[in-house]
């Protein structure tokens, strides 16, 4: 399986060491962005960092684990339950006149959100590139009307999503 | 006899601190979360019995909110795999969402409401769930979850009895990793639910 590197920026301390050791310049980029198209995944600047701040990711991600029905079934009742949590913080925070229970407000919509994405994370949308994350979006597409951001949607289908 | 907080996990032993927990006063808080100390449990717990929720077995279509939540976390997802153009379209596309979701009637009771629901029966059930089918990922989500939702609990119910005191002349966090929501001068040096360092929390700012 490929795998190329990938640098933590909150953990690089700019020792540089990965420039020495990349024998592609992948490394040395002006974003600091490891450079997917000249890394080779040879592992050299993982092993140099003195900070542990690159890491290898495979370029094709394994299936996702298969879940229990009656626990999806339990998740999107909790994830229903969020989402309204999430409206009510929402619309909540736009008529208060408090400074403090606004800010209480935005945090408990923000939190909601939160959770929600992670029960969904554990709802079958965890990997982006899986086929069920695909058939997901294709569903959304086609039950989509006009005014559906159907540009940004049809970029990720079309490659956006690819797991090669 | 000890006392552990239910969201970091802080322990209160009547033997080291010489005074028995039910004699400390009523606003007693964990030192690291600021949990209450309605949110202590006693060593030996017993387990709380819970009603049987779902008689409906049947998935239902996503409302706007479950997409929206399901699409910002694929956007996530694609960022931190340094995806960064293809984490923006997703990101538009869960905006889209967010945005369909029609305002309604919305009061701070429902909102309590709504969350003593989640403490008192969803999560319970959702635990006893993922427990059973091994499903150690789901269990996650509702240790942390259930946690998380308790300290939003104990802002409300201050909202709604005591006009917001907890909130006055202090500033608001939430970790961007678990959702905790905490209230203090700085953010904790880690989160107490889900164990990330400080620069994981964003304050929420005023208008």
């Amino acid at each position: 399986m490929k795998k190329i590197a990938v640098r933590n920026l909150r953990l690089c301390t700019k020792d540089c060491i990965c420039l020495y050791v990349c024998p592609t310049g992948a490394t040395d980029t002006e974003d600091s962005i490891i450079d997917p198209d000249k890394c080779i995944g040879c592992k050299a600047c993982v092993e140099a960092c003195p900070s542990k701040a690159i890491s290898l990711v495979p370029l094709t991600y394994p299936d996702p684990q298969k879940k229990d029905i009656e626990v999806l079934v339990m998740n999107q009742k909790l994830s229903s339950f969020k989402a309204n949590d999430e409206k009510i913080a929402r619309d909540l925070a736009d008529v208060t006149d408090d400074d403090s229970l606004y800010r209480l407000f935005k945090a408990i919509e923000r939190s909601s959100r939160l959770m929600n994405e992670d029960i969904m994370r554990e709802s079958g949308y965890m990997l982006p590139q899986s086929i069920g994350v695909r058939k997901f979006l294709e569903d959304l597409v086609a039950k989509a009307p006009e005014d559906f951001p159907h540009d940004a949607a049809r970029r990720l289908l079309e490659k956006g999503l690819d797991n090669n | 006899m000890r006392y552990t907080c239910s969201i970091c996990g802080y322990i209160y032993d009547e033997d080291i601190e010489g005074i028995p927990f039910d004699e400390l006063p009523a606003d007693y808080r964990c030192p690291l979360c600021t949990a209450p100390k309605d949110l202590f449990d006693k060593q030996e717990t017993s387990v709380i019995e819970h009603q049987e929720l779902f008689d409906d077995h049947q998935m239902h279509e996503l409302s706007n909110g479950e997409i929206a939540a399901a699409l910002s976390n694929l956007a996530r997802g694609l960022e931190k795999q340094n995806k960064i153009k293809e984490a923006e379209d997703m990101m538009t596309l869960a905006d889209y969402f967010t945005s369909s979701v029609k305002s309604g009637d919305a009061s701070l009771k429902m909102l309590a409401e709504s969350i003593d629901n989640e403490i008192a029966a969803i999560y319970p059930s959702v635990k006893d769930k993922a427990s059973e089918m091994g499903d150690r990922g789901t269990q996650r989500i509702a240790v942390w979850g259930s946690k998380v939702t308790s300290i939003i609990k104990v802002l409300l119910d201050d909202c709604l009895h005591n006009n917001g005191s907890l909130l006055k002349g202090k500033k608001v966090f939430v970790c961007s990793v678990c959702g905790f929501i905490y209230v203090g001068d700085e953010a904790p040096k880690i989160c107490p639910v889900c164990k990330v360092p400080d620069w994981k929390f964003e304050e929420v700012k005023g208008r």
